[in-house]
């Protein structure tokens, strides 16, 4: 269960801001997010795949238990929240620079 | 007698080798022109995520939330953080961060939202030197 307040605390609640802050570029770029989620999710899943209960454990009790071809539920919320999150502070970043650049060249 | 079992350790390094290292060796070789235009915010990020994630990372070792593998993984920690879980932050932020940008530096160039994946399979010089009414007219 700790894993799910992990992923509320520290994905949902930053990128609900970014959100709010940014909302015009959001939309803007929206295709730039939904493909980043679907790929990460491709290759997370993969990656996942391999690795878990081989490489990698989670203590009984971090996660609700529910699975999904072997990975947990909650790390497939991981993998959109993780694309969504990278997506958005790139794409804020980049027209925060862009907008410094065209300010130093008026 | 040699020791082989030292070699399962390299395990969890040997999958970041393949799946990073050929995710990095891809978007540098195909969009180094839209990677360089962008150097500021490609840092930056990935600064940002690396610190982020890596932090919530060591928490949770520390915290005994997961656990990994002694047997196919280095066991060399700096502090809470494995030394993958360090090269699996850098690796992955740096290649989201720069498909991320180049997507949107295709979006820019006005790729519809349902091409844009394939923006980022062909290398960048060819779409950044199309004239954009091609675009406009695939855009419909």
């Amino acid at each position: 269960m700790i894993y799910t307040l992990i992923l509320i605390g520290f994905g949902v609640i930053p990128l609900f801001v970014l959100w709010l802050v940014a909302r015009r570029w959001i939309r803007r770029y929206a295709g730039v997010l939904f493909w980043l989620a679907t790929m990460i999710v491709f290759v997370g899943a993969t990656w996942e795949s391999v690795a878990i209960d081989r490489i990698w454990f989670y203590a009984p009790g971090t996660v609700i238990g529910a699975r999904l071809l072997n990975i947990p539920i909650e790390e497939w919320a991981y993998y959109v929240l993780d694309a969504l999150l990278v997506a958005t502070l790139t794409v804020v970043l980049m027209q925060v620079f862009t907008a410094q650049g065209v300010q130093k060249n008026v | 007698m040699f020791d082989w079992n030292w070699l399962a350790r390299l395990t969890y390094l040997e999958m970041e080798v393949v799946i990073i290292g050929s995710a990095f060796a891809f978007v540098v070789l195909f969009h180094l022109p839209v990677l360089w235009r962008h150097w500021r915010v490609l840092l930056l990020a990935t600064a940002l995520i690396v610190t982020y994630g890596s932090a919530l990372d060591a928490w949770a070792i520390r915290s005994g939330w997961g656990w990994f593998n002694p047997a196919l993984t280095s066991g060399i920690w700096f502090g809470s953080l494995l030394l993958e879980e360090l090269i699996f932050w850098i690796g992955t932020a740096f290649a989201t961060v720069a498909a991320a940008l180049v997507m949107a530096a295709a979006a820019d160039r006005g790729i519809p939202w349902w091409a844009l994946p394939i923006a980022l399979l062909f290398p960048s010089w060819l779409w950044l030197n199309t004239p954009e009414n091609i675009f406009a007219e695939a855009r419909g």
